[in-house]
């Protein structure tokens, strides 16, 4: 009996000790966030370190990618890799993309399977994981948008 | 115990087996499937068949600022008719055919066009606010969301941006545009949901099965509502005739809807839409006099592989219907050969098209099978 409420406090301390700062709505779409990375790209976000992951889509509202492509092609965040999903066929979009390819680490998903899994994905969304933790997972919404380097290095 | 649970489900499925046979022994009509369709357009048309108009068996899609002719009866494509970027704000989103020299075309909530069948100019329209009453606002005519017509009036609904936030707080104030084709004037009728369809104060649907659907027929104007089984029918002015509610031997029970709480999570809201069942527009096909809508059933939210339902084994079922809404009939379709929102009415029965993940602009036309109407011979 004595034994069994010990094991159930080191249980608890171990479980309280070690609960991510996640949901648990957060933790279903982190999962299927890690699934999505290593089945379309062959990341595994457990061996990922100190690195931020910022997903948008280039066949959203216009006001929202246009905020996106203009933020990032003006400025270099640092630790950000970017997941761009769609295609776009807006030349003003492409030259900038190009440039934007040329300064972050970035994966490509044409084909938007990302929305096979349950990622919550309908506004651009920041992962940020520390030693193979995630330790935030939140939408960005419109007005966010030009906050977002303060969001990666602060929040 | 469990042997009375054992016979009492046994009971239960002998009963619903014998009322699902009863109501096949009522079936007066089917749909079986006549021609394969396959029409070559020209390959610098980039067409969206999501948004498109029948008429006579004519088929009218949208390119970004062309008009597209099919015949569908002889199986070739007519016409690639150009609409003058003068004429419009942007890409062209909605069409109407009222006559072959008569196309009502939209590009915003607030701009039309009148057309010939050449692309002259016969008529503007630019729809104001001052026209609607302060608490409703004219939404975009969506590919989803159809117009229709009589020779003199077009109608289409007319929603309050909060509806699709509280649709329990618009029951009662639900629109319909009737917009004069002479006077150019829109007018607004109030069409109040059925109260079988009312959604409780809290609760909510995806906001594409919450849109009130539309069908001008035989001077009556026939509201339904995709997460609901019941028809509510009004006169031209939108005075309220009756209404009629319609089973369906593949559904048990009507969707439920997401409490507020789910409905602020969107990938909660998506999965909804990805299992629930829910209703297409209702046609009716002049030649045999019969009333159709689709059923898309309900189905798994995640595929054997563990990825989401991209719907590709979906089954859906036909609901045939005489003039007074009884049903007549129902066909199923399994496998995803019905895809979602792919069905193009016809005098005689429809074309479909199988499911596809995404809507594509196309160079050839999606819909290849065509299925008639006949009457059973018993």
């Amino acid at each position: 009996m004595r034994n069994g409420i010990i094991t159930l406090l080191v249980t608890l301390t171990i479980f309280i000790g070690c609960k991510p700062k996640l949901s648990s709505e957060e933790l279903v779409f982190f999962n299927s966030f890690s699934n999505y990375m290593f089945n379309k790209h062959k990341v595994v976000l457990n061996n990922v370190d100190n690195q931020s992951f910022y997903i948008f889509q280039l066949e959203g509202c216009n006001p929202c990618v246009q905020r996106n492509i203009e933020l990032l092609f003006s400025k270099k965040i640092i630790d950000l890799t970017l997941v761009i999903v769609g295609e776009t066929k807006n030349k003003e979009y492409l030259e900038k993309l190009n440039q934007i390819k040329s300064n972050y680490n970035h994966f490509i998903d044409i084909e938007k399977e990302i929305f096979s899994y349950e990622t919550n994905l309908y506004k651009p969304f920041l992962v940020k994981i520390k030693k193979g933790n995630c330790t935030y997972y939140r939408n960005i919404f419109d007005s966010s948008i030009k906050n977002l380097e303060s969001i990666v290095i602060n929040d | 115990m469990r042997i009375i649970i054992l016979l009492i489900s046994i009971c239960l499925l002998s009963c619903n087996s014998e009322r699902d046979k009863g109501k096949i022994e009522n079936y007066t009509f089917e749909m079986l499937v006549e021609d394969t369709i396959s029409i070559e357009m020209p390959s610098t048309d980039n067409i969206s068949f999501q948004k498109k108009a029948i008429f006579n068996d004519t088929l009218y899609a949208l390119s970004k600022n062309k008009i597209v002719v099919i015949d569908l009866k002889n199986k070739k494509f007519i016409d690639s008719i150009l609409v003058k970027d003068y004429f419009l704000k942007s890409k062209l989103s909605s069409i109407e055919v009222i006559s072959r020299d008569s196309l009502f075309l939209s590009d915003s909530p607030y701009s039309f066009v009148l057309l010939n069948g050449k692309g002259q100019l016969l008529s503007k329209y630019q729809i104001g606010n001052e026209n609607v009453p302060n608490d409703s606002q004219f939404f975009d005519i969506l590919p989803y969301m159809i117009t229709q017509h009589t020779h003199k009036n077009i109608y289409f609904p007319i929603l309050s941006y909060t509806y699709f936030e509280s649709p329990h707080s618009h029951k009662k104030t639900n629109r319909i545009a009737i917009l004069s084709l002479k006077d150019r004037i829109a007018k607004t009728t109030i069409i109040p949901t059925a109260k079988t369809a009312y959604i409780k104060n809290g609760y909510n649907f995806p906001t594409d099965v919450i849109e009130p659907n539309l069908l001008v027929n035989n001077d009556k104007i026939i509201i339904s509502y995709p997460y609901d089984n019941t028809v509510e029918v009004f006169d031209l002015r939108g005075k309220f005739l009756f209404n009629k509610t319609h089973e369906s031997r593949f559904l048990n029970n009507l969707p439920k809807p997401l409490t507020s709480s789910e409905y602020n999570v969107h990938q909660k809201v998506w999965n909804k839409r990805v299992t629930m069942p829910f209703f297409d527009n209702i046609n009716y096909h002049s030649k045999v006099g019969v009333y159709s809508r689709v059923l898309y059933h309900e189905q798994e939210l995640k595929m054997p592989n563990g990825k989401l339902n991209n719907g590709s084994k979906r089954k859906a079922s036909i609901i045939l219907m005489d003039k007074e809404f009884n049903v007549v009939g129902e066909t199923l379709f399994e496998n995803g050969t019905l895809g979602v929102y792919k069905t193009l009415p016809l005098s005689d029965g429809v074309l479909i098209a199988t499911n596809s993940k995404y809507w594509h602009d196309e160079n050839e036309l999606v819909y290849k099978y065509k299925y008639v109407i006949k009457k059973i011979r018993k």
